[in-house]
């Protein structure tokens, strides 16, 4: 049993890997994406299968917080989790990330130990309210 | 009849010693007189002019019609004679002739009548002796006559000079006097003006040195000096000799006029004053040079004041300056620490996933090695946490969100987080929390680092089995101080003074020994101060230290440096105010009432800072106190006033603890209002100003019942009030997206997103930080709900019990915390 379906996307292939990693030896079903628009593929492909999505604010092109915004705005999966993963830590980023739709706000360096933990709640409280 | 009445006035002339001749005699005499008048006159003036070219007493030749006169006289007319003979004296007496000459003439002409009648009637001895009788007595009135009138006409000459004399004398007597008043005037004048007064002759003497010359220059008495020995006159500069040939003075007494010549006097060791001269030469009446006179004003304290405020304004530029590289070196620093955060998630990810065994096992070795990069990765995420922090406070960028919290409690919750560390090292912490400052309003994180950096500073260096103390303690009734004593190394006194300073360790070594930034101290001392409070520390080398840290115990809602502070308005075209208050419970109290109206308001607590934001951009208006750390707020106007910045026509309400219009006399300011601050004056004189008073928006109703909407928007249609409904928190965000609402009426249990979410949701942004939030629910609350909401809402109405009438508690209880509905302010 899969503690959940995720999609991680970052732009840098190193850290990409890193979630995908820590995430897999946790027990989660991982798809990755580096950009939005591929990531906004994936959801498409994969529909409601997608528990929660893990986006680098800091993407090229099309940022985190638009595609957080954009999944917000597609009716498809109305109770995605959206985690915002980010370097940025200066003020109003986190009200920045919040107001654009996302779930929680999470700052790099992740710490391995907690994420998943955190993951688990949001997932957990989401498939309740359904 | 002519020949016997004599007329008065040849009467009153006629020698008395000489009886009046028969009538008979007389008239043989007219007779004569009609037969040799003419020849006896001819030979008079003819003997006359001989004896006057003879340079005898002389006397003045008769004329045509002295002679005609004359004529009738003798024939008989006595008027006539008399009229003559008063004429003839008195131009003799009025030709300055001596009356000897008058009667020098007579005597000949008794000698030529007498003469001619001897002739004439020598053989009639009767008739002769008649005639010379006559004669006798014609002689005598005539001299008795000319006599009077030449005396006549001297005693009214007499007098008339006497009476000139006296007036010249009177004359004299008062423009004497009225000089001695002048001079008397000059003198007081001379010697009560401030400024210095010397005059000096052509010839180099002094003629006068005035009381103020003599104390500005030191200069002795006129008279005990000569120009041009001038000991201690010198350029602007204080030190090179004033040259003697460019001297006013010297200007003066060549005939030339100077004006406002600066110099300094006093020699350069000494005391110096700078003295600001004009010289004027002076001349005489007939334009003949004979001086020159200098003036001179001390203006040394003028000309010290320049300097210091051209310095002070050098200082500003310099300040400005250093800010904004400072600014540009903390933008950079933040950018840079994100830049170093994403290699190092990788590296401490990594090494944390391997080093958990959950990507499978690692030997021993392999366990310690990837400890150590943990560690060091730790260590440098610490670093580039501290630079940033360090970054964003000096930035003016930190984030505080002060909330109530339980001191006692968070010390004990950092406590936890070093207690391995301290159990490593086995040393006791031990807690004495003073209870009376349990409750504070602070950031709670911000305060957690000050006592996180602190305590793990005394566990880092205590030795083994040492003890460490975390202590609270009240510090006057506002504040309150953290202690943490230690039982280590201690700090040698000279290092104490660079401890708060960034990179400074007591001792470079140690740094390697214990780890550590060399950054915690210098964060924690700005963290402190970013919230209006204060760190020091004191310490005994061998024996330990005691590092303390003063907070407000309610803590401003700070946006940035302490006392400089932004609030937006509920909307971008919202009139921003600048508030130059130093005191922060004034400042709160303008920055409240000025927020509750619908101001944008930023806030600044010195002058530097208040001229500095001026310079950046207009405001609409300005309240300004005048007392100020760092100077005077008149200044500011000042500044204000002369320059052709932003804000030179932005109306200033200066706020004073002296309500008196003098204060600010010669500034143009709006208006001047007393302290404390009566919160609907301050908005009146905006109004006056002409500032725009921001409409309120309208209050926001949330609720999914539709009769509550229904109710609530009477009650507010009641006060004055519009109202936008919504039926879930998803709505209410759509409908805040577009515009800031007065205040927000809340229901908690709606379908969709609840009232605790929209709460947490709507408080995130910083607008709407200031909108009155009034829950309105049929929630029965617990604690647990009364926790939540504390922070978010100012008040809860229960709504089963005001349900019974939209006229009843309801109206008021709105009333009692909503913000005053438009039409209220409206001027």
């Amino acid at each position: 049993m899969t503690r959940g379906r995720l999609l991680v996307v970052d732009d840098n292939p190193v850290n990409l890997k890193l979630l995908r990693v820590l995430l897999r030896a946790e027990g989660f079903d991982v798809a990755t994406a580096d950009d939005a628009p591929s990531a906004l593929d994936a959801l498409a492909e994969g529909g409601p299968s997608y528990d929660a999505v893990l986006v680098d604010i800091q993407l090229p092109g099309v940022d985190g917080l638009d595609l957080t915004r954009a999944v917000r705005a597609d009716a498809a999966h109305p109770d995605l989790v959206v985690v915002a993963v980010t370097a940025y830590a200066m003020v109003g980023d986190e009200d920045r990330a919040l107001r654009a739709g996302c779930d929680a706000y999470v700052t790099k360096p992740i710490d391995t130990r907690a994420l998943p933990r955190l993951l688990d709640a949001l997932i957990t409280s989401r498939r309740a309210e359904r | 009849m002519q020949n016997t009445a004599q007329p008065a006035s040849a009467r009153a002339a006629t020698d008395e010693r000489i009886p009046p001749p028969a009538p008979d005699a007389l008239a043989a005499f007219a007779e004569f007189w009609r037969a040799e008048g003419p020849a006896v006159l001819a030979e008079v003036e003819a003997a006359h002019g001989a004896e006057l070219v003879q340079g005898g007493p002389g006397s003045l030749p008769a004329d045509a019609a002295e002679t005609d006169r004359m004529q009738r006289a003798l024939a008989g007319d006595w008027d006539a004679l008399a009229a003559a003979l008063r004429a003839r004296g008195d131009a003799h007496a009025r030709a300055g002739l001596p009356i000897a000459a008058l009667h020098a003439r007579t005597e000949v002409f008794e000698r030529v009548v007498a003469r001619r009648a001897v002739d004439r009637f020598a053989s009639a001895p009767a008739r002769l002796a008649a005639l010379l009788d006559a004669l006798l007595w014609v002689a005598g009135r005539v001299r008795g006559l000319e006599t009077q009138a030449y005396v006549d006409h001297e005693q009214a000459r007499v007098a008339d000079e006497a009476r000139a004399a006296a007036a010249r004398a009177a004359a004299l007597a008062a423009s004497e006097a009225a000089l001695a008043d002048e001079k008397a005037t000059l003198e007081s004048i001379l010697e009560s003006m401030r400024e210095g007064v010397v005059v000096a002759t052509t010839s180099g003497e002094y003629v006068r040195i005035n009381e103020s010359a003599k104390r500005l220059t030191g200069m002795a008495d006129a008279g005990a000096d000569t120009w041009p020995r001038v000991p201690h006159v010198y350029l602007p500069d204080g030190r090179t000799r004033f040259p003697v040939d460019d001297l006013p003075l010297t200007h003066a007494l060549a005939g030339r006029r100077s004006d406002d010549v600066e110099m300094v006097v006093g020699p350069p060791s000494g005391e110096q004053r700078t003295l600001s001269v004009s010289g004027r030469p002076l001349r005489d009446r007939a334009g003949a040079p004979w001086g020159g006179v200098i003036t001179f004003r001390d203006v040394t304290t003028e000309r010290r004041h320049a300097a210091l405020r051209e310095r002070a304004r050098e200082l500003e530029q310099q300040n400005l300056r250093i800010s904004e590289a400072n600014r540009l070196k903390s933008e950079f620093l933040a950018n840079m620490s994100h830049e170093l955060r994403t290699p190092l998630n990788a590296i401490i990810g990594f090494a944390e996933l391997m080093h958990d065994e959950r990507v499978g096992a690692v030997s021993e070795t392999h366990r310690e090695f990837l400890g150590d990069i943990l560690t060091s990765g730790h260590h440098l995420l610490q670093l580039i946490n501290d630079v940033l922090d360090l970054a964003k406070v000096e930035a003016g960028r930190i984030e505080l969100r002060p909330n109530a919290a339980s001191l006692s409690q968070l010390c004990r919750e950092v406590g936890a987080i070093l207690r391995t560390s301290a159990a490593d090292r086995r040393l006791r912490v031990a807690y004495d929390l003073s209870p009376e400052v349990d409750d504070v309003l602070l950031d709670a994180g911000r305060f957690k680092q000050v006592l996180y950096n602190y305590l793990s500073n005394a566990l880092k260096f205590t030795p083994e089995g040492g003890r460490v103390v975390v202590r609270t303690r009240p510090e006057g009734p506002g504040a309150f101080r953290l202690e943490v004593e230690d039982t280590g190394v201690g700090i040698a006194p000279e290092a104490l003074g660079r401890l708060f300073t960034e990179f400074q360790q007591v001792d470079a070594g140690s740094t390697r020994a214990v780890g550590g930034t060399g950054l915690g101290l210098a964060l924690t001392k700005r963290l402190v101060e970013a919230q209006g409070g204060c760190v020091g520390v004191h310490s005994v080398p061998g024996q330990g230290s005691t590092f303390h840290a003063v907070l407000p115990r309610r803590a401003a809602h700070g946006y940035g440096l302490p006392n400089r502070r932004r609030v937006d308005g509920p909307s971008a075209a919202a009139p921003t105010v600048l508030v130059i208050e130093d005191d922060p419970v004034e400042q709160e109290a303008i920055l409240r009432t000025l927020v509750g109206a619908g101001f944008a308001v930023e806030t600044v607590s010195t002058c530097a800072q208040a001229l500095a934001q001026c310079a950046e951009r207009r405001y609409d208006a300005i309240t300004l106190d005048l007392l100020l750390p760092d100077g005077n707020g008149l200044e500011v106007l000042r500044l204000l006033g002369e320059g052709a910045g932003p804000n030179h026509h932005t109306p200033v309400i200066v706020l004073s603890v002296v309500d008196d219009g003098a204060v600010v006399g010669g500034f143009c300011v709006h208006d001047i209002l007393a302290k404390p601050l009566d919160p609907d004056a301050l908005l009146a004189s905006l109004a006056r100003a002409a500032v725009p008073v921001p409409a309120a928006g309208p209050i926001l109703v949330i609720d999914d019942d539709p009769s509550s909407l229904r109710l609530m928007a009477l009650a507010l249609g009641q006060l004055g009030h519009a109202a936008l409904t919504a039926t879930n928190g998803e709505a209410g965000l759509a409908l805040v997206r577009e515009q800031v609402p007065a205040a927000v009426i809340l229901d908690l249990l709606m379908p969709e997103m609840d009232g605790f979410e929209f709460l947490s949701r709507f408080r995130a942004d910083v607008r709407h930080r200031r909108v009155p939030v009034i829950v309105w629910t049929i929630k029965d609350l617990d604690a647990r709900d009364l926790d939540r909401l504390r922070e978010g809402a100012q008040a809860v109405l229960l709504k089963g019990r005001q349900l019974g009438g939209v006229s009843g508690g309801l109206l008021d209880e709105l009333r009692a915390f909503l913000p005053s509905p438009t039409q209220a302010r409206t001027p």
